[in-house]
C-alpha cells in the first residue's frame, strides 16, 4: 500500500487523477481518497493536523513493512538557485518551533535533488526568524515534521517519503490553488514512477510463515506431547528451522504422528520423551 | 534501485573541519553530506531495518567521547593474553554475514566512523604505563576492509611500532592485505584472518572475498613477515560442516606454511539472548539465526553435546597441522583455553 499525505486539497488534486482515486467515507473529519494500491489523505495545514491525519489513515489500515509513507506538498526556499517546481526529497526535518531533527532513511537511488524541509508552525517569509543554518538546501513547510513523527509509530525510517516542491521564495507571495496543483501536476509522473518502483523492491521482502496445514500439524504435535508454552516454542523454532533447510514438512510430521504419536501421551514425562525424538529426527 | 553504500554521509557539527574528516570526505566527492549534531541522532533512531540499511549502509562521522578501550568480554578469545582490551574505532562492518552479532548489537547498519584517533592512541599510553596491552580493534568493525577509506591500520601500526608493550590484533575477512603490504612487519601487529568453508562463506558472508582470495593474502601476509593468526571461528553447523570444515583446514594448509602461523583460534557459534532475538526479528529467514539453539546463563549456543563434539572434530582436524599449543578454542559455560 502507498499511503499519500498532503496538506491541501489543491495538492492532491493531481494526485487523486493521477492514480485514478475515489472518495472514501470511511475515515471522518477528513477528506479520504482510495483505489486498491494507493491511499490519499488530505490532512490539512500544521504539524498537529498532518499528525492526527497520519494517525487516523494509519490506525484505520495499519501499513505493514512493504508499505510506504508519502508526504508530498509545496514549500519555500530563501535559495534563488533552486527554480520553481523543483521537486525536493528531504534527508533531514526539523521542527523550526522546538528545533527537533529526525532523519528518514535514503536507501535508494533517485534523481531528485536532496535537501532539509524545516517545518514551521506559521507560513515563513523574510519576516520569520529560522535561527537555522545548513550549507546544503533548505526548503521550509508546515507538516513534514509532523508526517514524520506520527509516521514513525507506523513505518521505519526507509519507508518515509518526502517530497516538497518549490513554490516561491518566501517574500509573502500568494501562491494560488491553481499554481500549487500546477506544480504538483508537473512533478507527479516523475515522483509516482519512483515511489512505485521503491514500493514494489519493498513488497520482495521475504516474510516467514507456516501454512494452516502446518500449523494445524503443529497444534496437533504440541497437544499430543502435553507440551508446555516453552516447549510449544521451542517445537515453532524447530519446526521454522527444518522449513527454512528443507522446504515444507506437512507430510514429514503427519508421518510422525502416524507412526509415533496415534495417541495423546498420558503424562508430560512421556511427552518429553517423544519430543526429543522429535527434535533429533527434525534438525 | 538501492544507492551505492556510503552515498549519504552524516557528520557531526563539531567535526567539520578536523583533519580526518576531510580526508574521508575527500574519497567520496559525490556523497550527500548532512549535518547532524551527535551521531546518535542517526545511529540510535528507534525501528530502523538494520537489513534494509544493509543494503545501502550511509557512513556517519562521529568523535568518541569517552570509552576509548573496553575489557575483552567473557564471549571473546583472548589468545592467552592477561591485559587483554578492545577499542572501537568504527561501529558495524561493510560486510553482511548473517550470523553477526553486530545486528543484534546496534538499531542499524549504518557505519560510525571515530576520527578523533589520537585521543584513542593517549588513552593506549595511559594504560601502558601501568602494564603491557594486548588491544584488537577490529572487532566490531573490518578495519583492514575499510583501509582504502580509511587509513586506520596503518595509522595504528604505526602507534604499535613506537609501543613495543603494546599487542595489536587486527581482525579481517577482507582480502585487502595489498592495502597495507608496503608496512613493515612487527612482531607486536597480528593480521588475524578468519575464514570459513566456502558454502558458510557463500550462504552467509555476503560481500566477502571468498576462501580462496583470503587465503591468498593471508600467504602474501606471511611471505612479507607479517605475524599471522587464522580464526576457525565461529563455526557453523550444517550436517555436512565436518566434510566442508576438513575440506578448507585441508586447502588452507596446502597453500599455505602452517608452521609460519602464530596460532589458531577455534570457537563454536554463541550469541546472547537479547542479540538472537534482534537477529531472528531482522532475518526471518535465515537458517542461522532460525537453528533452534539451547540456551544458557544468558547465551544460545548449539548445546553442549554438539558444541563439544564441533570443538573436538576441529581441534582434531587443525591439529594435523599446527601444534597443540598454539590451538586456542572457545567452550560454552567457560572462558577460552588453550588445548
Amino acid at each position: 500500500m502507498i499511503n499519500i499525505f498532503t496538506a491541501l486539497y489543491c495538492e492532491a488534486q493531481p494526485i487523486i487523477q493521477y492514480f485514478g482515486l475515489k472518495r472514501n467515507p470511511d475515515i471522518n473529519r477528513f477528506h479520504f481518497f482510495s483505489n486498491n494500491g494507493v491511499n490519499l489523505l488530505i490532512t490539512g495545514t500544521g504539524i498537529l493536523n498532518a499528525a492526527v491525519g497520519v494517525t487516523s489513515l494509519c490506525s484505520f489500515r495499519p501499513p505493514g513493512s512493504c508499505d510506504i509513507l508519502i508526504n508530498i506538498g509545496i514549500c519555500g526556499t530563501e535559495n534563488p538557485n533552486v527554480k520553481k517546481g523543483t521537486p525536493v526529497i528531504c534527508n533531514k526535518i526539523v521542527d523550526l518551533s522546538t528545533n527537533k531533527t529526525c532523519y528518514p532513511d535514503m536507501l535508494f537511488r533517485h534523481s531528485f535533488t536532496e535537501g532539509t524541509v524545516l517545518t514551521s508552525p506559521v507560513p515563513v517569509t523574510q519576516e520569520t526568524s529560522k535561527n537555522y543554518r545548513d550549507s546544503g538546501i533548505v526548503v521550509t513547510d508546515m507538516e513534514a515534521y509532523g508526517i514524520f513523527h506520527a509516521g514513525s509509530v507506523f513505518y521505519q525510517p526507509h519507508q518515509m517519503f518526502f517530497f516538497k516542491i518549490v513554490s516561491d521564495y518566501e517574500t509573502g507571495e500568494r501562491i494560488s490553488s491553481s499554481d500549487a496543483a500546477a506544480l504538483v501536476a508537473c512533478n507527479m509522473g516523475r515522483i509516482a514512477e519512483w515511489t512505485v518502483q521503491v514500493h514494489n523492491e519493498l513488497s520482495e521482502e521475504q516474510l516467514f510463515d507456516f501454512s494452516d496445514e502446518e500449523r494445524a500439524l503443529l497444534k496437533k504435535a504440541s497437544d499430543y506431547m502435553r507440551l508446555t508454552v516453552s516447549m510449544q516454542h521451542r517445537l515453532n523454532q524447530l519446526m521454522k528451522y527444518h522449513k527454512i533447510q528443507h522446504g515444507s514438512f506437512a507430510g514429514k510430521l503427519a508421518d510422525f504422528l502416524d507412526e509415533k504419536l496415534k495417541e495423546p501421551c498420558r503424562s508430560k514425562n512421556e511427552g518429553k520423551k517423544y519430543f526429543e525424538e522429535f527434535r533429533k529426527r527434525f534438525v | 534501485m538501492y544507492s551505492p553504500a556510503f552515498s549519504h554521509i552524516y557528520i557531526e557539527k563539531g567535526i567539520m573541519n578536523h583533519t580526518e574528516s576531510l580526508r574521508i570526505l575527500s574519497r567520496f566527492p559525490r556523497a550527500e553530506i548532512i549535518e547532524i549534531d551527535h551521531y546518535k541522532d542517526i545511529f540510535s533512531r528507534s525501528s530502523q531495518s538494520f537489513v534494509m540499511q544493509k543494503k545501502s549502509p550511509s557512513l556517519i562521522l562521529a568523535k568518541k567521547q569517552d570509552n576509548f578501550l573496553y575489557r575483552g568480554a567473557p564471549v571473546c578469545q583472548d589468545f592467552g593474553n592477561h591485559h587483554f582490551y578492545y577499542a572501537t574505532l568504527v561501529m558495524n562492518c561493510i560486510y553482511d554475514c548473517e550470523y553477526c552479532y553486530l545486528q543484534g548489537m546496534y538499531n542499524s547498519a549504518n557505519i560510525v566512523v571515530f576520527v578523533n584517533l589520537d585521543d584513542y592512541f593517549t588513552q593506549v599510553e595511559k594504560l601502558l604505563q601501568k602494564h603491557p596491552v594486548y588491544l584488537c580493534i577490529s572487532y566490531d568493525t573490518d578495519l583492514l576492509a575499510l583501509e582504502q577509506v580509511l587509513g586506520y591500520v596503518r595509522k595504528w601500526h604505526s602507534f604499535a611500532e613506537n609501543n613495543p608493550d603494546l599487542v595489536i590484533e587486527i581482525r579481517t575477512k577482507s582480502a585487502n592485505f595489498n592495502a597495507i603490504e608496503d608496512l613493515k612487519p612487527l612482531k607486536n601487529v597480528i593480521l588475524a584472518w578468519t575464514l570459513s568453508p566456502e558454502t558458510v562463506q557463500k550462504n552467509y558472508e555476503h560481500g566477502t572475498p571468498p576462501l580462496r582470495q583470503r587465503i591468498s593474502c593471508i600467504k602474501k601476509a606471511l611471505d612479507k613477515g607479517f605475524r599471522v593468526r587464522i580464526c576457525f571461528d565461529p563455526l557453523i553447523y550444517s550436517e555436512d560442516w565436518l566434510s566442508s570444515f576438513k575440506e578448507m583446514v585441508g586447502m588452507t594448509f596446502t597453500e599455505i606454511p602452517a608452521d609460519r602461523i602464530a596460532d589458531v583460534g577455534i570457537g563454536v557459534f554463541r550469541i546472547s539472548r537479547d542479540y538472537l532475538k534482534r537477529m531472528r526479528k531482522n532475518r526471518p529467514v535465515s537458517a542461522v539465526t532460525q537453528y533452534p539453539y539451547e540456551y544458557d546463563n544468558g547465551v544460545y549456543h548449539y548445546g553442549r553435546e554438539l558444541s563439544d563434539s564441533m570443538i573436538s572434530s576441529a581441534c582434531d582436524i587443525v591439529s594435523e597441522y599446527i601444534p597443540y599449543n598454539n590451538i586456542y578454542i572457545w567452550k560454552e559455560a567457560e572462558s577460552e583455553s588453550n588445548v
